[in-house]
């Protein structure tokens, strides 16, 4: 191709030369530090629990009957003299961990303190039968969930599992600063060529026209996987700060709580960076596909912003075929209940696990 | 060597900008006189293949107005200039080079050739957001030069010059007329009158009148005024 490079070279000047791609870039940087910043503050005393002891035990009843000895509960009476446990001080840090875990799946302070082996396998089967009713699942869809659920290990083991937890929740956020991050820095790609009416003698000249255009999709798609990759980076690494170098082994049972994939907390974590990754191919080609559609800079970002608040809707489940397009709008697509979301895509009767 | 437009129209719904135009242009300035709203930057427009015609042809020796070799012996000055103000001049004039196809050394050292010609080697690092509207105006006639091309299509080319610069840019394209075919579009009489070898008068989209300085036996501004009964914009 003719002077490939070189036109390579010119167009990431004219996208890196916008105001807006330098203000932009700083503004998000800064909130990202600001994330990481607040997180780091809030979670420090986490990622010091001392919990390497406890590591690679299953989850079960001597495990519990220690945990409570590690830890004093605060009752509370309520006015029907039902005792119930307010809160919790913790006198060993190293249950400080599991004590949530068990809080998040059983969704009461009381029931996380006097759980037992069966009640905690009891709730994982009771949370994985609702997801499967609340999701309306088909005969079919539950027969191949089912097949996967037999090769689950419940109780899972423990394993240091909070840096994934944590990372899976950043890498969400990251979602929406690739999304306004690549909106507004490639808005203008093919959309400045008019505004500043450089369009005439670009399209007067040998490789001002298909050729150009494949340069700058190629320049612009660069730029946007260069800033999903720094937002992923920027947005997960305080995660090996806080809690250093993280068990690839930690199950994702112990991550996201009760699901029918067994996976590593790594390998999801991975999925959705790379999930992330072609999501932000997808904002940089949707953003230069609406720049050169209406030659303006402005919509595109219109757009996306629509995209972006269509994303915060949540519809109901009972509603299958709007629920389930809604998951899959990239601005809410990965996250972690995208390993608890059991729907399958019905692709010419292939039924597709979208993982 | 000939520039050959065949029964060519630009229709906008009803109205045509341009209509039915038969041209034949070989080498040699030819300037393109009409008010404003008589169709010359449409007819350049569509020469330069950034339009497409409603009816009609445009070929270049035989090679079509809408292939890339065309494109390739085309030098083309817009009437509003356009340019990126994040680059220097000579930032912008390699740009442009490698768009037309030439190579990195052949870029730089035309570049340099031409900045030097428009007056501009003494600025051609600095941001061309810094540059004034008559350095803005040669750096465009340098763009449209780059390629040595073989049709240059000047749309109004001397706006923004000062009486000087209009005088040696003149020279310049009569220079370069020699050789190559050159339209130039202006309402600026004196511009053509010192240098086109013929000279074509445009109004409501036609041409309606086609001839050299030595079929008119009076002044041509005169005679100009006379062909558009004082509908002139100067």
């Amino acid at each position: 191709m003719n002077n490939f490079g070189t036109l390579y070279r010119f167009e990431l000047k004219k996208i890196f030369g916008r105001k807006i791609t330098l203000v932009v870039l700083l503004i998000m940087t800064a909130a990202m530090a600001a994330v990481n910043i607040a997180e780091y503050v809030a979670v420090k005393k986490a990622s010091e629990c001392n919990d390497e002891e406890l590591v690679g035990r299953q989850l079960d009843d001597s495990l519990f009957d220690e945990m409570r000895l590690g830890i004093k509960p605060n009752i509370m009476t309520d006015s029907l003299g039902n005792e119930e446990i307010e809160n919790v001080e913790y006198i060993d840090n190293a249950y400080r961990n599991l004590f949530h875990y068990l809080l998040n799946v059983s969704g009461n302070t009381t029931r996380a303190y006097n759980i037992s082996e069966a009640q905690l396998n009891k709730t994982f089967n009771e949370i994985i039968d609702h997801a499967y009713d609340d999701f309306k699942l088909s005969d079919e869809e539950i027969s191949y969930w089912e097949a996967k659920r037999a090769d689950i290990i419940t109780p899972p083991v423990y394993d240091k599992s909070a840096g994934w937890s944590n990372g899976i929740v950043n890498l969400y956020m990251s979602n929406f600063f690739i999304l306004i991050t690549i909106g507004a820095i490639l808005s203008g790609v093919f959309a400045d060529e008019y505004s500043l009416r450089t369009d005439a003698i670009v399209f007067a000249s040998a490789n001002g026209k298909k050729r150009l255009s494949c340069v700058k999709m190629l320049a612009g798609c660069t730029v946007g996987l260069i800033v999903s990759a720094f937002m992923i980076f920027g947005y997960t690494i305080l995660e090996f700060i806080l809690y250093g170098p993280l068990d690839p082994e930690a199950s994702i049972q112990l991550t996201y709580g009760p699901t029918v994939l067994d996976m590593p907390a790594k390998k999801a974590c991975l999925i959705c960076m790379g999930i992330l990754l072609i999501i932000g191919l997808f904002y940089s080609i949707l953003t230069m596909f609406l720049s050169q559609l209406f030659q303006n800079a402005t919509v595109p970002i219109a757009i996306l912003a629509v995209l972006l608040i269509c994303s915060m809707l949540n519809p109901p489940n009972s509603y299958r075929l709007i629920a389930q397009i809604a998951s899959y709008l990239p601005a809410t697509f990965p996250g972690s209940w995208t390993f608890t979301d059991y729907r399958l895509l019905n692709i010419f009767g292939l039924r597709l696990n979208i993982l | 060597m000939e520039l050959w437009l065949n029964n060519v129209s630009k229709k906008y719904q009803d109205k045509a900008a341009v209509d039915k135009v038969t041209l034949r242009l070989q080498p040699g300035v030819t300037g393109l006189l009409g008010a404003n709203g008589a169709g010359k930057t449409t007819l350049m427009r569509m020469i330069c293949g950034i339009l497409k015609s409603t009816e009609g042809s445009i070929a270049f020796d035989g090679t079509d107005v809408s292939e890339e070799s065309y494109r390739d012996a085309l030098g083309y000055l817009p009437q509003d200039f356009g340019y990126y103000p994040s680059f220097t001049g000579r930032d912008f004039l390699l740009y442009m080079a490698a768009l037309k196809g030439m190579s990195k050394s052949a870029a730089g050292s035309r570049a340099g050739e031409l900045m030097e010609l428009v007056s501009l080697s003494g600025v051609a690092n600095k941001k061309i957001k810094t540059y004034s509207g008559g350095m803005l105006r040669r750096l465009g006639i340098a763009q449209a030069l780059l390629n040595d091309p073989k049709i240059l299509i000047l749309d109004e080319p001397t706006a923004g010059l000062d009486p000087k610069e209009r005088v040696r840019f003149r020279n310049l394209i009569a220079e370069y007329g020699e050789n190559n075919i050159v339209l130039l579009s202006t309402h600026i009489v004196s511009d053509v009158e010192h240098i086109a070898d013929r000279i074509l008068m445009m109004k409501d989209g036609q041409i309606t009148w086609d001839g050299t300085q030595s079929d008119i036996k009076e002044d041509l501004e005169k005679f100009y005024l006379e062909q558009f009964g004082g509908d002139m914009d100067e």
